[in-house]
């Protein structure tokens, strides 16, 4: 899901990276992270950074890979989430080129923003019927709408950053590639994720009932 | 004069065990080996096998700086079985493309798992930064 340098026209990714800077500004104030929170934090963000290196390449081109994104929106609240899996795409983009910095504006707004956000509304939502649904609907979104987001900005690619021939100046395939190559392999991985996220909320609860509360 | 032509169509046997050589200039695969700590694996015995053969296609030791290289003749998933003296080896499977050249090979543990470990040391140190400083603010 990560997308590289060089796919996204500056037109979209500083935009992007305004926004995503003005997201960061607004959790530092309302992330609610206390001293004692920050242990769980740190474990979940391990997870979610390991998931996110071990992408299995799809046909079509692209890759799916866990994140733990609905994890850590249910554990620690959205705006907690957001900070941490931002710092953790900051970690992959400048150290390791997972997923590329200038597309780091748009991996903060899909992934670490719609995701946790996502992801957490629809827990909250679901779970008034079942925890249980609730807990693998949450993994589910948050794997799934970060890509609908990464497919949508790559396909309008070539029709708003094109030469005056139409030739595509940046990532080449439109909305009618980039959908169904991203979202197909997501939709069925959103399964794993929301099996994921259901299991490791239910074993945190029972062994590291102290440490991760919040649910 | 018979005796003296015999002994003349004799002459090519004399030639029979003649080493000759040939240099050229050809692009090899070559294999470089260190302990994890840097330290050099010079003079070491290894096996090279080509693909789907259990008779070795080349043997020797690697060279003074580690190394060896080999010439592949054919495509498909060599595989190279270094020895140390000190017990400790490796076995390395290298794949050869349609064109004989270097097509991948088998990355050590270490190093296909350093992004990871290094990843998630900085995570660690990260939050671990946060947790001081909440600390000292009494958060």
């Amino acid at each position: 899901m990560h997308i590289p340098d060089g796919f996204l026209s500056p037109i979209t990714y500083l935009p992007a990276t305004a926004v995503a800077a003005g997201l960061i500004f607004l959790a530092l104030k309302r992330a609610e992270l206390d001293a004692d929170k920050i242990a769980g934090v740190a474990a979940v963000s391990a997870f979610s950074f390991v998931a996110m290196l071990f992408a299995v390449p799809m046909p079509g081109g692209t890759s799916v890979h866990l994140g733990g994104v609905g994890l850590m929106a249910v554990l620690f609240g959205p705006w907690t989430a957001f900070g941490a899996l931002s710092l953790v795409l900051l970690v992959q983009a400048l150290l390791f080129g997972e997923g590329g910095i200038t597309a780091y504006g748009v991996h903060v707004i899909a992934i670490a923003f719609a995701g946790s956000v996502s992801a957490y509304t629809v827990y909250r939502f679901v779970k008034r019927f079942s925890e249980s649904a609730a807990l693998f609907a949450a993994g589910w979104f948050g794997l799934v709408i970060p890509a609908v987001i990464v497919a949508f900005v790559l396909g309008i690619q070539p029709l708003i950053a094109h030469d005056a021939g139409g030739k595509p100046l940046f990532f080449p395939f439109g909305l009618e590639v980039t959908l169904p190559s991203i979202m197909i392999p997501h939709l069925i991985a959103g399964f794993a994720e929301g099996a994921v996220t259901l299991m490791m909320v239910r074993f945190l609860q029972r062994y590291f009932k102290g440490v991760f509360d919040a649910v | 004069m018979r005796l003296l032509f015999g002994l003349m169509m004799l002459t090519p046997l004399l030639f029979a065990h003649d080493l000759v050589h040939r240099v050229s200039h050809a692009e090899c695969i070559a294999v470089s080996f260190s302990y994890a700590d840097q330290s050099d694996f010079s003079y070491q015995s290894y096996e090279l096998y080509a693909p789907g053969e259990t008779i070795p296609y080349q043997v020797g030791r690697t060279d003074k700086m580690s190394s060896l290289c080999f010439l592949p003749t054919k495509q498909g998933v060599w595989t190279l079985k270094a020895f140390g003296e000190d017990g400790h080896g490796a076995t390395v499977e290298i794949t050869v493309d349609d064109q004989l050249a270097l097509g991948g090979y088998d990355r050590p543990l270490f190093e296909k798992f350093q992004k990871v470990f290094v990843g998630l040391a900085l995570i660690f140190a990260l939050f671990g930064g946060l947790y001081f400083y909440k600390k000292r603010r009494g958060e």
